[in-house]
């Protein structure tokens, strides 16, 4: 069995329609690609056929997918009819640091795992904080309260059978200056950690020696690559900074950027990880493309490694 | 045409001088809400980006359009993200002001925005004091925003499809005329509002709502300073001719936007949770402009028998293709002024 499960983050944004039961005379109404890409049915038949496992959902999807399932139970088992189960939905825990949000960021986040178990997922792949512009820089009292508050998210989610994964994105207030801090504040019995290989090396971390020194901690992956590791101060804390004016792209399919995958897997393989990884493309013009680019990698040029 | 105009008169409407030109009898906008950024195409990062939209706004005069009408979408408030210049806040980040936006896009050749429109189904399946609250938050700003930007009219959506609503609220004849009355409050202020602002206030029926058809006209009489929207495919679904709907108004029109469908909602589909995607039988509900079947010719010469002197605003809201649905209108409203 195979030590590795690959699972792909859901970036379709809406998807109308459950099924196209006139599949033909749908694509005959405008001849153009539409109908590919306009029902769960085929988005999911996708997903099996470049061998992925799985698909992490996230919670703003979620408004629109009810009205068509009725619940998100119906969802995970139509998902599991096609082959694939639900690894684990995204999560964002804004405004962790500030005491006078907890009771809600506790609820919402209370919400959300009930969602995953629900789903049968095992993952809460969790942004810790705020966006880095208009809060950041942290005091430590303040990294050291989002701790508090994540590891209480962490023991209810726990208590579900579900794993809070920190997720860190590079403009999040939680970010370079006290990334390990936060995490070493957290309690490692209830809050893990899902290492998003591009949004790691951005902040500045080297990916293969933050999974190395974190491996114990390490549930779950965000798989993707960058070509701008690295990035200076000046933008991952700037205003908005996630899409960029001028189209560039932080992140790219695996092999496509410049990060070592090979000697992630090779650590992957010494620390004997098991789970699920969940490739992400947030970013291409073409979900269905990249989601092959990317299997082609992982078979041919890593599945050697390990898989 | 009924107002006699020569061809050649109606070609030079929608060149450069169109946008300002008031003698000329018809004027032409491209609503932006053909960039459906949600359902168009899987993923939308890259249209999230500010050169989607500066190139956009340079290809729009390229198809003939010199006035667009921009849909407020306080979507684009929340998540960091502000590349979609659909809110004041995402403009005034972007381009440095509301006016800053408004010259961007006069270097680009877009004169006018002719008019904003504002929907509040982002808040449709929300608590009833949250979304009437928002409601109201949010049309207010988008208000300023259209005066700010000397838009004519702010048109606005009423409520939000049927099927949503008793998605939340249960069944619609329990809470309807409660929701109505507060609906109509909330309209009366904005159009209290519009009047210091002098941008008019237009009220659209589609043919998911509460107020679908003439449904309409009595919740309009009801408000002081509200006009209505003729928008020609969702009168069609729902029943009425889009001609004999605008004779039927006498002029009390605030807005037009001309919309193309060959669907006939032959159940409840209008009911439904999603009605612009019918679950039963997957269809696009709302055809670019010219490959429906609804009477466009027959409206704009009503429109034109009624005097009608606003914008005509073409809104290819469900198109598979951005650029050939600006296209298919400017080829469509072409073939009109030939025939004139």
């Amino acid at each position: 069995m195979a030590n590795l499960r690959f699972s792909h983050m859901s970036h379709w944004k809406t998807i109308p329609y459950k099924t196209i039961p006139n599949f033909r005379d749908f694509y005959y109404e405008d001849k153009s690609n539409a109908a590919y890409y306009s029902d769960w049915d085929r988005i999911l038949r996708y997903h099996a056929a470049t061998g992925y496992e799985g698909i992490e959902v996230a919670p703003w999807d979620l408004a629109d997918m009810l009205p068509l399932f009725g619940t998100l139970k119906e969802f995970a088992e139509f998902a599991k009819e096609r082959g694939v189960a639900v690894s684990g939905m995204f999560h964002g825990a804004e405004g962790s640091h500030d005491p006078a949000k907890r009771e809600e960021v506790l609820a919402s986040s209370r919400l959300d795992v009930d969602r995953i178990v629900e789903m049968g997922g095992q993952h809460m792949n969790t942004c810790p904080d705020s966006n880095y512009f208009g809060v950041g820089p942290l005091s430590r009292e303040q990294v050291r309260y989002a701790a508090a508050t994540l590891t209480e998210m962490g023991r209810y989610a726990e208590s579900k059978g579900v794993r809070i994964g920190l997720h860190n994105e590079f403009f999040c207030a939680i970010n370079k200056e006290n990334h390990r801090e936060f995490i070493e504040s957290t309690d490692p019995r209830y809050v893990h950690y899902c290492l998003d290989t591009a949004q790691i090396a951005i902040i500045g971390e080297d990916m293969v020696k933050f999974y190395d020194d974190y491996h114990d901690r390490i549930c779950t992956f965000h798989l993707k690559d960058t070509a701008s590791p690295k990035l200076p101060d000046s933008v991952r804390y700037a205003k908005d900074v996630e899409i960029q004016d001028d189209g560039t792209r932080w992140f790219w399919e695996p092999g496509e950027g410049v990060l070592d995958f090979k000697s992630l897997w090779r650590s992957m393989k010494k620390h004997g990880f098991q789970g699920w990884v969940t490739v992400e493309t947030d970013g291409t013009p073409d979900l269905l493309a990249s989601m092959a680019l990317t299997t082609y990698y992982l078979e041919r040029e890593l599945g050697p490694i390990y898989r | 045409m009924s107002m006699g105009r020569s061809n050649d008169e109606v070609r030079y409407a929608r060149t450069a001088k169109e946008a300002t030109n008031m003698d000329s009898n018809r004027k032409f906008a491209l609503a932006l809400d053909l960039v459906d950024l949600d359902r168009q195409e899987p993923n939308r990062n890259r249209r999230e980006s500010r050169y989607f939209w500066d190139e956009l706004f340079t290809l729009v005069p390229a198809a003939g359009f010199r006035a667009i009408e921009l849909p407020y979408q306080p979507k684009w408030d929340f998540g960091g993200r502000s590349g979609v210049p659909m809110t004041n806040y995402a403009v005034t980040t972007k381009y440095g002001s509301v006016a800053g936006f408004r010259d961007a896009m006069k270097a680009k050749g877009i004169e006018r925005i002719a008019t904003v429109a504002f929907s509040p189904l982002l808040f449709a399946s929300a608590p009833t004091e949250v979304y009437f609250g928002a409601f109201a938050h949010f049309a207010s700003e988008a208000l300023r925003f259209a005066a700010e930007t000397g838009a004519e009219s702010l048109v606005v959506t009423p409520t939000p499809p049927v099927g949503i609503l008793e998605s939340t609220h249960g069944e619609a004849s329990v809470w309807s005329r409660e929701f109505l009355k507060r609906t109509s409050d909330l309209l009366d202020r904005l159009a209290l509002e519009a009047r210091t602002t002098g941008v008019l206030l237009s009220l659209k029926s589609e043919f998911w709502s509460l107020l679908r058809g003439d449904r309409i006209d009595t919740f309009l009489s009801g408000l002081d300073g509200a006009l209505a929207d003729i928008d020609t495919a969702h009168l069609r679904i729902g029943g009425l001719e889009p001609a004999a709907r605008i004779r039927s108004l006498s002029g009390r029109i605030g807005s037009v936007h001309l919309t193309d469908t060959a669907f006939v909602d032959s159940g409840s589909a209008w009911r439904a949770v999603n009605p612009e995607f019918p679950a039963d039988r997957p269809t696009q509900v709302f055809r670019d402009i010219g490959l429906g079947d609804v009477d466009l010719a027959g409206a704009i010469s009503a429109l034109d028998d009624a005097s009608y002197r606003g914008w005509l605003v073409c809104s290819c809201r469900q198109t598979r293709d951005i650029y050939r649905a600006m296209l298919r209108a400017r080829a469509f409203l072409d073939g009109i002024a030939a025939k004139d």
